[in-house]
């Protein structure tokens, strides 16, 4: 067995109720590391392509890597793997809070959550124990009624409890895996996956150990590592939240405001103020976490809510800028709906404002929307439409599908207004503002993701450079610039990116200290492999690859990287005003020669799969598609 | 928590900690560790709780300690866990005069002070709570 992992794989079969218990192979391990590395290889293993994501034939991973649970810093997270039913390709979706570290102590590296439970249920991994009991009493309720509920029936108070609300439930294709309350892995459906499945939740809780390799060289590594974190000028920044970033962002054009038609919104500064002086509480850290980005706050204007965590900047900017919501309480109550109700809440939001952008066009108007008006900055609407959703009632139904679900039954061309790649809607972050973000959009596994691998233009607009300088990382210049810098940034980063979560920790503390030395340092001394910087790139480089074959194995080709028209129109107003994406094409191009793809149809090229060490992929890949 | 036990067992494992974290909705984060009070002292039957009174710390002598639960029972914080698997109570022995937890701790939240300024410290929590009592 190798350090840091427990070692222990529980593949839970729903269909029959049978649990079997899978030792983690070292050679896998070594190969891909954890988490979603050692995850993408079991799905690729398993899985047929083309199968139907919410059918009991898919599998839902929950994956902690070698660092999960230890001292570590930002080490609590777990994510879920699956196809995703949003997007029909390769989903990963990352959580804090304790779950993961929990599921680690309970004695478990991953769950696989396998076939169709005829009843609802809930399980419980309690010190090595896998029991799937009944789950009469708790569907239906929100999400704090569940993780209350189990945790008496259990007799468990301290016990980690991941669920999903009654959008999961519903198999809503934007539902959420929601822990430890305010915790979300939210994108990609992961929720529809395990509502699919008739599972509502997961309580974890152990006295295991998480054996180090080298304790001594371990301590000392970690001592050297909090103490660039505490210095690193960084940290600060994180200290403020996510949605410490608010004013800034849209300073630099890169909040997206009313769909994308600008990147700035002239309100932001009093927005942001309105928030601290009459929401924020305190700062909530996650399992071992040194930088305690996530918020606390309530509402006890128009739209009272009980204190709660949240919101996220994410959520933050697609409830207010890209609804054009002046309204803060409105934005406490949208977070607090959606996450009661285990909604991912940028899905939920862009929805609604999608739909806003539609009826602005006439493209739906009140007979459809069941008689609510979805005007820009109508903060009644979003809410009715976030519990609509959730509960596929009326219009609701129709937006639960997803962008391009909702496109496609809105009908009239509609698509052509959706801000999505490869079926994922698109955060709060615009191209506009740093180039490479174009790419890391087009390129991103899982589709039109900001921070999956990695926020590529941080190092463009906000000065981040994640201390990859010696690895090769350029100095941007010109932030607007669409050169061949760029696509560089976004392969780098994202081969950096992927690290965290192959590890099982968290992405924040990259850019506030946490070098890439230290990462391999720590992994060496937990694990007791050797790897280095590079190595640990190379992994990156690795999984990425994998999860790639994953997507074109599913029948995605170049055309599928192609970022939404509505990207490359000019912002309206701000500092990015005039700046529209408009090279994008060749900037994929210098993309797919950094990284070894075919461009004519974006697959990895045998020689490229071949360099990874990854040609028994090839093999099978070769058995679809023919390998360029 | 989880230096304590890092420092204790060289593993990583919070249940296995002598200090505790608690987090109770709504926004309640709080160290809960040991007074080093001493009540468990007279609480053990077989008598191997005692005072060092060099570092101050009341310790248990987890080689002799039988896992009966008495002085989990008697702890007035809930500072006394009991180790699963070694079936032995855990308490904070305030690591021989150099807690863990106080170097591990990145942002200084963790001191330790010298038993002979303890008496010190707790008039002067005793003051604050009547002072400000006082002024309303």
């Amino acid at each position: 067995m190798t350090f840091g992992f427990v070692g222990k794989i529980a593949r839970i079969d729903l269909t029959n109720g049978k649990v079997k218990k899978e030792p983690i192979d070292d050679k896998t391990a070594k190969r891909f590391v954890g988490c979603v590395g050692y995850a993408a290889k079991i799905l690729w293993d398993e899985l047929e392509p083309g199968m139907d994501p919410l059918g009991p034939e898919n599998k839902l991973i929950m994956a902690t890597g070698p660092l999960t649970g230890t001292l570590v810093p930002n080490s609590g997270s777990y994510e879920a793997c699956f196809k995703s039913p949003l997007t029909g390709v390769w989903a990963e979706t990352r959580s804090g809070g304790r779950w993961g570290s929990y599921l680690k102590y309970a004695g478990y590296d991953m769950l696989i959550l396998e076939g169709k439970s005829e009843k609802p249920v809930y399980l419980t991994v309690l010190d090595g124990e896998v029991e799937i009991k009944p789950a009469d009493k708790i569907w239906g309720k929100t999400v704090p009624e569940t993780e209350a509920i189990i945790k008496e029936e259990i007799k468990t108070p301290e016990a980690s409890i991941a669920s999903i609300g009654v959008a999961g439930e519903n198999k809503v294709k934007i539902a959420c895996i929601m822990n430890d309350l305010e915790r979300a892995a939210g994108r990609c459906g992961g929720g529809a996956v395990m509502g699919s499945k008739n599972v509502k939740a997961i309580a974890a809780y152990g006295h295991g150990d998480i054996a180090v390799a080298k304790p001594d060289e371990f301590m000392k590594v970690l001592k050297a590592t909090e103490e660039n974190i505490m210095k690193h000028p960084g940290r600060a920044g994180m200290l403020l939240g996510t949605i410490g970033a608010f004013t800034t962002v849209s300073q630099m054009g890169d909040l997206p405001t009313k769909y994308g038609w600008s990147g700035r919104w002239d309100k932001a500064e009093e927005y942001y103020d309105r928030f601290l002086k009459t929401n924020y509480i305190k700062n909530r850290a996650c399992w071992t976490c040194m930088l305690a980005c996530g918020r606390y706050s309530e509402s006890k204007g128009k739209w009272p809510t009980i204190a709660y965590g949240g919101p996220e900047y994410e959520t933050a900017g697609v409830m207010s800028a890209f609804c054009l919501i002046d309204d803060n309480d409105a934005l406490i109550r949208a977070n607090y709906l959606c996450n009661i109700h285990g909604l991912d809440t940028i899905s939920a939001g862009h929805m609604a404002a999608f739909a806003m952008q539609c009826y602005e066009k006439g493209l739906i108007t009140k007979e459809d929307t069941d008689g609510v008006e979805l005007t820009w900055g109508n903060a009644e609407a979003l809410m009715t439409m976030l519990e609509k959703i959730a509960k596929r009632q009326g219009f609701g139904d129709v937006l639960a599908e997803g962008i391009r679900g909702a496109a496609q039954k809105i009908g009239k061309n509609s698509i052509e207004l959706a801000l999505e790649v490869k079926g994922l809607d698109m955060p709060m972050h615009d191209p506009r503002a740093g180039k490479s973000l174009a790419v890391q959009y087009g390129t991103a596994n899982r589709g039109m993701c900001h921070i999956h691998p990695q926020e590529v233009h941080d190092c463009e607009h906000l000065g981040a450079d994640w201390d990859l300088r010696p690895y090769g990382l350029p100095e941007v210049k010109d932030r607007f610039g669409e050169n061949k810098d760029k696509a560089l940034i976004a392969k780098l980063v994202q081969d950096f990116g992927v690290g965290p979560d192959i590890l099982g920790t968290c992405k924040f503390p990259q850019g506030t200290g946490f070098r890439l030395d230290f990462t391999a340092a720590l992994l060496s001394a937990t694990t007791g492999w050797q790897v280095s910087g590079k190595e640990l790139l190379k992994l990156g480089e690795r999984v990425i690859n994998l999860q790639r074959c994953f997507n074109i194995r599913e029948g995605l080709r170049r055309k599928d990287d192609m970022i939404p028209s509505a990207l490359r129109q000019p912002h309206a107003t701000g500092t990015t005003k005039g700046v529209a994406v408009t090279n994008y094409e060749v900037m994929l191009d210098d993309y797919y020669d950094l990284r070894g793809w075919d461009k004519q149809t974006g697959i990895p090229t045998r020689q490229t799969l071949e360099r990874l060490a990854l040609s028994d992929v090839a093999d099978d890949l070769a058995k679809y598609v023919k390998i360029p | 928590m989880l230096h304590c036990t890092f420092a204790h067992e060289k593993v990583n494992n919070p249940l296995k900690a002598r200090i505790h974290v608690v987090r109770y909705e709504p926004y309640v984060d709080s160290a809960v560790v040991c007074w080093q009070c001493g009540i468990c002292i007279n609480s053990c039957p077989i008598g191997v709780i005692k005072r060092n009174r060099a570092t101050g710390a009341v310790v248990i002598d987890e080689k002799k300690c039988n896992g009966c639960g008495q002085c989990q029972l008697v702890c007035p914080i809930g500072a006394i866990t009991m180790d699963p698997t070694r079936l032995v109570a855990l308490k904070c022995d305030l690591c021989k005069g150099d807690p863990a937890c106080v170097k591990g701790c990145p942002y200084n939240a963790l001191g330790f002070e010298k038993p002979e300024n303890g008496a010190y410290y707790r008039r002067l929590e005793s003051a604050l709570v009547l002072g400000r009592k006082e002024l309303g």
